[in-house]
């Protein structure tokens, strides 16, 4: 009938129920990106609620191992490789972080007293500091490694699957912004390429020069830019786009997977957020800056947050 | 299309005239004409892009099954009007494969529950069903191409219009493309118009070919008798197989090629027979001959490896290559094969991960390059091309008087002197390959890098751009291809190159002698019976053609 090749794109192992694990990749199922945005809302929401320094430890070790599960590894290194390999990398910013950070905090013991420095005070390292340090380092970096992890793992396209039908064009309009910027980035490269070897390329070596060079790179790719948008806004036109009453194409179906998975996520944020506006109400008026999560609600919340993990890797696209 | 004139905004002079064009239901018309003609805008006349998108003025009617398009909405001009673009790279809308397909479903109110299916059909038909999740941008060019058509023919328009679009393929992609084409007019019934200036590709299979020029359309014909009359009155627009056996009807196929030789209907004139002989004694061909290694020291690459990250295979893999200088080399291959690895690596713009490349040495330092992307327009920042031409030069720093002198020297050889004032990226595509190649030129380079130099180019600027290479004294070039034609008729020197190695090489005689599907379409005919026939000009001076 078509232009397709003739047979199963699963092939006959993966029908007769044999995989062949290293022989074999599993086809992954999609996840809805409903459920990609409700996860991100947890994700945020867990960074401001968590308060105790072993459960923000354990929130940056997950952002770390979201890296490592769903983020496209270009040397092709194993999950344990990537994530020991993002562990080191984030280890390594939080410390800096945490340093700078608790040289500047007061309270609790001093461990050590250096120099005044106008501006912003005397340098010292205390108890408290360093907790404090820690704790925003893990907060920052936990909640920086998991939204790098979300934003490298959804479509463009799902965007317009989050702002709905009634704002479907906005939402159109956002994907392809998001599209674009990638490609031009890559022609910014290459336009430097071209540029470079046009003028020779050791030619470009004093400051004016290489301003200039700038200058063109940038005026070709507006230009470019100018060109492509025109070609693509006549295809859209003659594609019928300023047609009335448009409908939507169904990309991702809902599963029963992600019915679970976001209703478990929706129903943690509705019962922490319950809990911390008991707490509030409770309160003689002052609320924490950082109100913990307590008891049933801080377990529940850390079991999705692991499935997170477990549902991106199974569910996720090309994981 | 009734008495169609059009005149795009502010422009002094129609694009299209008294243009009159029926095709009948189920046809498959194809507009061939020189750059320039009114092809395209011929297409958007019929899309409604023309005025409705770009303004001006548009005199006569345009009628789709009797009802005059222009009293249809946007809506129903697009229900019954599928297009697909030159450039698949702009026009991609979404991310995701099937949801680019459904995008006119989409904007037709098609309801849900009608979109599946019908996306499934386009992708079946065009063959990408096994990709209908995945990302556009992973798509190869030819895939894309074929994803715009069937983004095209989701809503089962009456009329699919096609303008140029194998014009940024390399020509397997672009036969899939048209393979695809012939299914979906003779399974489907479908209604084609095609602005196109792959003639030998499309002759034997559309049913009529109309002719345009200056806007107006000069003949209209099934392709064998347009094929004669070309031959009569436009013989530089003629299919490269139509100019053999000038005595005899027109020949649209390599198979109908082989058996006219094997009918010997044209026997080889043995005058002719002893003239291509010691032609063939006579002209410097080999790229081992003394004139490319012994003139000037060649270039060399000796195990060169170049391995990009995250990739399985080397794209190039210790490839050990000699470039003779001051002549054209032609480096062929299949996609993915590291044609375009090797041009960056000789632009220095890619460092080898092993092995080197072995310059001569130059009077004053190492050999300057000029590096010819496979889109000119990419070079062109410039307002004008008076602009664009002087540009290198003031960044090199040479004085504003020296370098309009020599600019108005390369407008004068490049024959650009009437097109100063233009944008760049306004005139043709042979045009703007010439400016950017006038443009490198004017840097003073040694070695010219042309990455698909002849895309999108018809007959005559093709062979513009061949007799201007050759012009270039002093200058080696080497270019990447997928046009054979070309390489047989131009270069000196051919590389083939497979999996990052250089697999086969030698003149292109020698080539292609020995290659069958990387042979230009005249080896292919003549092999087996006149083997020094490897292009058109061989084949005239062979006396086989005109």
């Amino acid at each position: 009938m078509g232009l397709s090749p003739v047979g199963s794109e699963h092939g006959e192992g993966l029908m007769s129920g044999w995989s062949g694990r290293h022989r074999y990749r599993r086809k992954a199922r999609e996840t809805h990106p409903v459920t990609w945005l409700v996860a991100m809302a947890a994700w945020v929401w867990a960074v401001y609620r968590l308060q105790s320094l072993s459960a923000l430890a354990a929130y940056a070790a997950l952002g770390v191992g979201l890296q490592a599960l769903l983020n496209r590894d270009p040397l092709g290194r194993r999950v344990l490789m990537r994530a020991l390999s993002a562990a080191f990398a984030a280890a390594a910013m939080v410390a800096l972080f945490a340093l700078v950070s608790a040289l500047f905090a007061d309270g609790g013991r001093v461990w050590w007293r250096g120099p005044h420095i106008p501006g912003l005070g005397t340098l010292q390292l205390t108890s408290s500091g360093v907790a404090l340090g820690l704790s925003r380092a893990l907060r920052i970096w936990g909640l920086l490694l998991g939204v790098a992890a979300w934003a490298s793992h959804v479509r463009p396209d799902d965007v317009t699957v989050w702002l709905g039908r009634r704002f479907a064009r906005a939402g159109l309009t956002l994907a392809m912004i998001f599209t674009f910027l990638p490609t031009v980035r890559r022609e910014y490269q290459r336009l430097g390429e071209y540029v470079r070897t046009r003028t020779g390329l050791d030619a470009i070596r004093s400051r004016r020069a290489r301003l200039r060079a700038m200058g063109v790179i940038l005026q070709a790719l507006l230009a470019n830019a100018l060109e492509r948008s025109w070609i693509l806004a006549e295809s859209m036109y003659v594609r019928g786009y300023s047609a009335q009453g448009r409908s939507r194409y169904r990309q991702t179906r809902w599963s029963a997977v992600d019915a679970v998975f976001a209703g478990a996520l929706a129903a943690a944020l509705a019962a922490a957020l319950t809990a911390a506006l008991v707490a509030r109400s409770s309160s003689a008026g002052g609320v924490a800056e950082h109100p913990t999560v307590q008891g049933a609600v801080s377990v529940f919340l850390w079991c999705i947050l692991c499935g997170l993990g477990v549902v991106a890797r199974v569910g996720g696209r090309d994981a | 299309m009734h008495d169609v004139t059009y005149t795009y905004p502010e422009a002094e002079q129609p694009a299209l005239v008294d243009v009159q064009l029926q095709v009948p239901e189920g046809a498959w018309v194809l507009l061939q004409g020189p750059t320039g003609s009114g092809k395209s805008t011929l297409l958007k006349c019929l899309t409604g892009a023309c005025p409705e998108f770009y303004g001006g003025r548009l005199a006569g009617r345009v009628t789709v099954a009797g009802f005059d398009t222009a009293a249809w909405s946007p809506a129903q001009r697009a229900a019954a009007i599928g297009y697909v673009a030159q450039d698949p790279e702009a026009v991609a809308v979404y991310d995701v494969v099937e949801r680019e397909v459904a995008f006119a479903l989409e904007n037709l109110g098609v309801p849900r529950s009608e979109m599946a299916w019908r996306v499934a059909e386009a992708l079946e038909m065009v063959g990408l069903s096994a990709h209908a999740r995945d990302s556009v941008e992973t798509l190869s060019g030819g895939a894309r191409q074929r994803l715009a058509l069937a983004g095209a023919l989701v809503h089962q328009p009456r009329v699919l219009l096609l303008d140029e679009p194998a014009s940024q393929l390399d020509p397997v992609a672009a036969d899939e493309l048209l393979d695809c084409l012939q299914r979906l007019h003779q399974d489907f019934g479908l209604t084609l118009l095609i602005a196109e200036h792959r003639l030998d590709a499309l002759y034997p299979r559309v049913d009529t070919v109309a002719y345009l020029e200056a806007g107006r359309i000069r003949k209209t014909a099934p392709p064998q008798e347009m094929a004669e009359w070309l031959r009569e009155e436009r013989p530089d627009q003629v299919p490269l197989l139509a100019r053999l056996f000038p005595e005899h009807a027109p020949v649209l196929t390599v198979h109908a090629v082989r058996q006219r030789l094997a009918e010997a209907v044209s026997p080889r004139p043995t005058a002719a027979a002893e003239a291509a002989e010691a032609a063939e004694a006579a002209a410097p061909r080999s790229a081992t001959d003394a004139a490319g290694f012994a003139g000037a020291e060649p270039i060399r690459t000796e195990r060169v490896r170049v391995h990009y990250r995250g990739a399985r295979d080397a794209a190039l893999d210790r490839l050990t290559a000699t470039i003779a200088r001051n002549r054209l080399t032609a480096v062929i291959g299949p996609n993915g094969s590291g044609k375009t690895t090797l041009l960056r690596v000789l632009a220095g713009l890619q460092p080898p991960d092993g092995g080197r490349v072995v310059w001569p040495g130059r009077a004053g330092g190492r050999l300057r390059v000029g590096y010819l992307p496979q889109k000119p327009s990419d070079l062109f920042s410039q307002l004008t091309i008076r602009d664009e031409l002087a540009y290198g030069l003031e960044l090199q720093g040479v004085p504003r008087r020296d370098a309009a002198a020599r600019v108005a020297d390369a407008a004068l050889r490049f024959d650009l002197t009437s097109q100063m004032e233009r944008s760049p990226r306004d005139v043709s595509g042979g045009e703007q390959v010439r400016v950017a190649i006038a443009s490198l030129w004017l840097t003073s380079p040694d070695i010219l890098l042309l990455d698909e130099p002849t895309r999108g180019l018809d007959a005559a600027q093709k062979r513009g751009l061949g007799e201007m290479l050759a012009g270039l004294e002093g200058v080696t070039v080497v270019l990447v291809t997928h046009d054979l034609e070309f390489v047989a008729e131009h270069a000196g020197q051919v590389l083939f190159l497979y999996r990052g190695e250089v697999v086969l090489s030698g003149a292109p005689k020698q080539v292609f002698d020995k290659a069958l599907a990387f042979a230009p379409l005249f080896a292919r005919a003549f092999r087996g019976v006149d083997p020094s026939v490897h292009c058109l000009s061989d084949a005239v001076r062979a006396g086989w053609g005109r």
